[in-house]
């Protein structure tokens, strides 16, 4: 058995690296409402499950067993804030439990690398389904201090819901696990065209094809825009990365002048559950700098 | 192993005398003469104890193959044959009919199998002309001990029951009924004609369905030898060919048989529900009539619905309407069965990308939705409006393959015929609004078949359009509620995204619901898909996996109502004959018991699967050669070996797998 209410917290690549305001929100939040937050020494990239495991499936399962064998050793369930990192941790993690053959060969593998052995003892999360499933709406109210009074176009990502028969969370075709929690914090969540499609950026498009990630990514800023939300909510930096340098990039190049702000789940949560806005650190990001979080006077 | 006294003991039943065998080995027109040396086999035969013959023939099933069994019998005097050829499935039946032609018993033939088990499987010429030595010494081995078995003609219930009363079971019951056999027809509905009424037109020729099927409806409602109870479920099935006995539970109609269909009980009924037979697409009364053509045409009340306002009983002008009626439950004793409960349309509400039943998503339908809404008598008058609004859709895109070929929801299977209709209401929308914009997206066209890719061109030719690719999702505008159907036209490679007026969904036929607890009342197998499982798939496809039970239309398979219709009439050929001819004939290949070797320890009769083994008055354990299916079950489960199934001996089996497992040795036997 693992510990509870802890978790080994998978940072992945581009959170500490470009938005620590969402790792720092994360570790407020947990915090709050009575889960520890251990840190993974030595951990690697997941590796990101477009382009690696595309490229070498084998090479992909054993770095991601090796971030898993460190979650292991901590004797923690692993979480991670980004649906890059949950898809290939919890993939190459359930593999593993389920084929015997892959476990032996990954295990071979490992060994190169010194003292590791996966055994398969821990599961892995997604901070965002902690949150919005397990805690739920009802479990996260006593913990909110105040309500955030605004409009939101909610962001699911690919990840998170797909593979449904890998994942178990929820319909990817009409999912309502992060609109019903939404609603808890105050926040509207607005329907809108193509709510579901990808945001142009992984599968390794936005670093091989600029291009048409780009396109992609108009076409769902388009479907926004359409909406007028206040913010884009979402659960993936790699996802907020797009929103913040896309809206950059559409206005630079397309004439167009987006500047919506885009927040993770973990921000939004953080702001009621009353971290000071200066440390939601949307100063820090491209987009939406000036936008200010108001409280929605409860009736 | 039984101990060597006893199995002597168990042979010393059966005749002496020194058995004279004749060996026939096939070429199988190079089936096998390719990789066995059929002149070597029936050489070595020759060296076998008691083989007085040993031939090789280019074709043994051939006229001149069978003539050379029947010649040897009748020249050299053999009283036993062994064939090397096929599986025993395959030709034993026609070796065994030789035989007995020349005057054998036909159970003195033994088969054995050099080609699905040797000459296609084996590598090399040698290693195969080996096998086929020992295998033709296991059947020699064998066929020492061979004895005539009896075959008795046992006489069967002249009645048949049909379970399920769409276009399949109508056309089964009547086609038993013109042989002269009594019919039982059981539908689980108030009415028959099954899902054939609910069409507008059927293909290839836009024929009116109602007018096609009444008069066999009719037919069966006013056929003298059938009895046709509707609104009634199939409870309990006991027994086997011959003689199945049935309970059937007929469900209440609350209106008794003098209904003069006169309506005005249910213009008068105050409630109103969707219509089942109309597919949700208009409503019903809670006491009422399918459609106008319904038979029987007596109403019926539906008690669910029901608020007991009794205007009914009061309007009623032959007091028919009868709250206190109850359920009857009848038995019925018949000699074969035909199952033809057809098929359920797929619910795609399954795949969640197309939205199927959810709110805003109102105009997406299935085909059968839409030609409920084309007939004349629908909530429309028979006008092409979408639901959410009643405005005329100028834009249709119909969907193909939903929930066929797709692996995601467990359906690898093309159901074969929504191609076709999806044609056909395309095509009769583009007759009535040619200014319509119809488009079909679709995996393949399959149309095979005589008037069918010509059916197709038709439809080209009314402007129809055809985007191959399978659209990955319905989307709905949630600012206009504009539907878009997303595709790939993965001919140019280019994706697609077609606004929508109205999209219709060609649904796969899958099992029926209500197979689930009647294949297990039935015993019968059923394919992974869940369909009833036939018994040969091209030689067979009538029968079921059980004896005297066949089947008929779309429970084996999806199927168009041209093949269901034709399979029903084998169906009904199958099922009358051991009626009409008044018995079965019966191989009594039954186990016997050696008293003095039984321990009385009730093993046989818990293992045997039919009941056929039962303790008798005196004590002794009897077998009822009737009930026995020949399993062999008891054989295994006894533990001194004193049940023994004829031709199937412990000693029998014995020889036969010790030529098997010796060395092969050149000219050589192994038992002395």
């Amino acid at each position: 058995m693992v510990k509870e209410k802890t978790f080994a917290f998978f940072l992945g690549c581009i959170a500490p690296n470009r938005y620590p305001q969402i790792e720092k929100a994360t570790k407020f939040v947990m915090e709050k409402i009575g889960y520890k937050l251990l840190d993974m020494e030595q951990a690697s990239c997941c590796p990101a499950p477009g382009v690696f495991k595309s490229f070498d499936k084998y090479d992909w399962m054993v770095a991601a067993a090796r971030n898993l064998v460190i979650a292991e050793r901590l004797d923690a369930d692993l979480v991670t804030i980004c649906n890059g990192c949950f898809g290939t941790l919890q993939d190459v993690n359930k593999h593993l439990k389920e084929d015997p053959n892959a476990k032996e060969y990954v295990n071979a593998r490992l060994k190169e690398l010194g003292d590791y052995e996966f055994k398969g003892t821990i599961t892995v999360r997604h901070a965002a389904e902690v949150l919005a499933f397990e805690i739920g709406p009802e479990g996260i109210a006593p913990f909110i201090t105040r309500k955030l009074n605004a409009r939101a176009a909610i962001h699911y990502g690919c990840h998170f819901l797909k593979p449904t028969r890998i994942r178990g969370l929820d319909s990817a075709e009409k999912p309502t696990m992060l609109e019903n929690f939404a609603t808890i914090l105050g926040i509207e969540s607005l329907d809108f065209e193509n709510k579901y499609t990808c945001c142009g950026a992984g599968g390794g498009i936005k670093a091989a094809h600029a291009v048409p990630s780009m396109k992609i990514f108009a076409e769902k800023m388009m479907d926004i825009d359409k909406v007028k939300p206040d913010f884009i909510l979402d659960i993936c930096p790699f996802c907020h990365l797009q929103f913040e340098t896309g809206q950059d990039y559409l206005n630079k190049n397309d004439a167009c002048k987006y500047d919506y702000p885009v927040l993770h789940l973990s921000q939004v949560v953080a702001w009621c559950m009353g971290m000071d806005q200066e440390f939601v650190g949307l100063q820090y990001q491209q987009m939406g700098r000036d936008y200010i979080f108001t409280e929605r006077e409860v009736a | 192993m039984p101990e060597p006294e006893k199995t002597e003991k168990a042979a010393s039943t059966r005749p002496e005398t020194k058995p004279k065998i004749g060996v026939f080995v096939c070429e199988c027109g190079g089936n096998i003469s390719g990789k066995v040396r059929v002149q070597d086999v029936a050489t070595f035969a020759k060296t076998l104890p008691d083989v007085e013959v040993a031939e090789y023939n280019f074709s043994m099933c051939s006229s001149v193959g069978v003539d050379l069994i029947k010649k040897a019998i009748e020249e050299k005097g053999i009283d036993r044959t062994v064939v090397c050829s096929c599986s025993k499935a395959q030709h034993g039946p026609t070796f065994a009919r030789a035989i007995e032609e020349a005057g054998l018993n036909k159970h003195m033939h033994e088969q054995v199998n050099i080609r699905e088990w040797d000459s296609w499987v084996t590598k090399g010429k040698n290693e195969a002309t080996e096998k086929a030595k020992k295998s033709l010494e296991a059947g020699v081995n064998r066929s020492r001990k061979l004895e005539p078995v009896e075959t008795r003609q046992i006489p069967v219930t002249k009645a048949a029951l049909v379970i399920g009363g769409g276009i399949a079971g109508c056309r089964a019951a009547m086609d038993m009924a013109n042989l002269g056999v009594p019919v039982h027809l059981v539908e689980q509905l108030p009415t028959i004609g099954g899902h054939m009424t609910q069409l507008f037109k059927t293909f290839p020729t836009n024929e009116c369905p109602q007018c096609s099927i009444s008069p066999l409806t009719n037919g069966v409602a006013n056929n003298k030898n059938i009895t046709l109870y509707t609104n009634a479920n199939i409870k309990n099935v006991e027994g086997s060919i011959g003689k199945f006995i049935v309970d059937i539970e007929i469900k209440p109609r609350y209106v008794e048989s003098n209904c003069t269909s006169c309506g005005k009980c249910s213009e008068n009924c105050p409630v109103e529900v969707p219509s089942e037979w109309d597919s949700g697409m208009t409503y019903r009364k809670a006491i009422y009539k399918p459609f106008p053509q319904a038979i029987p045409a007596t109403y019926i009340r539906d008690k669910n619905a029901c608020i007991e306002c009794n205007t009914c009983i009061n309007v009623c002008p032959v007091d028919a309407v009868n709250f206190k009626q109850k359920k009857q439950e009848v038995r019925l004793e018949v000699g074969t069965i035909v199952v033809a409960i057809g098929y359920d349309e797929y619910d795609p509400a399954e795949i969640e990308a197309y939205h199927y039943g959810d709110p805003g998503f109102e105009n997406v339908i299935t085909q059968l939705k839409l030609e409920r809404m084309m007939t004349p008598v629908s909530i429309t008058g028979g006008e092409i409006l979408r639901p959410s609004d009643g405005n005329v859709p100028k834009k249709i895109v119909m969907i193909q393959c939903v929930g066929s070929r797709n692996d995601q929801v467990g359906n690898k299977y093309c159901t074969g015929v929504c191609c076709m209709f999806a044609l056909k209401n395309a095509q009769i929308i583009k007759d009535k609004h040619p200014e319509m914009d119809i488009t079909i997206c679709y995996i393949d066209i399959r149309t095979p078949g005589l008037q069918y890719e010509e059916f197709y061109k038709r439809a080209q030719q009314l402007g129809v359009r055809f985007i191959r690719g399978r659209p990955s999702e319905i989307a709905r505008d949630p600012a206009t509620g504009q539907l878009h159907v997303i595709t790939e036209d993965t001919l140019s490679m280019t994706p697609v995204k077609l606004a929508a007026d109205m999209v219709v969904l060609s649904a796969a036929m899958v099992p029926p619901k209500t197979i689930g607890t009647l294949g297990s009342k039935l015993h019968v197998l059923r394919s992974a898909e869940g369909f009833i499982k036939e018994y040969h798939i091209k030689m067979n496809p009538t029968s079921s996996s059980k004896g005297g039970i066949f089947i008929a239309g779309a429970i084996q398979g999806p199927k168009d109502i041209t093949q269901s219709v034709a399979q029903a009439g084998s169906a009904a050929a199958l099922a009358a004959a051991p009626l009409v001819k008044g018995y079965i004939e019966k191989d009594m290949l039954v186990p016997v018991i050696d008293e003095a070797l039984c321990v009385h320890c009730n093993s046989c009769v818990a293992v045997c699967p039919v009941s056929a083994i039962s303790k008798s008055e005196d004590g002794k354990f009897v077998v009822n050669d009737v009930a026995c299916k020949s399993c062999g079950l008891c054989m295994p489960a006894c533990p001194t070996a004193a049940i023994q199934l004829k031709n199937f001996r412990d000693d029998q089996i014995h020889d036969e797998i010790v030529a098997l497992t010796e060395k092969p040795r050149e000219g050589g036997h192994v038992h002395g």
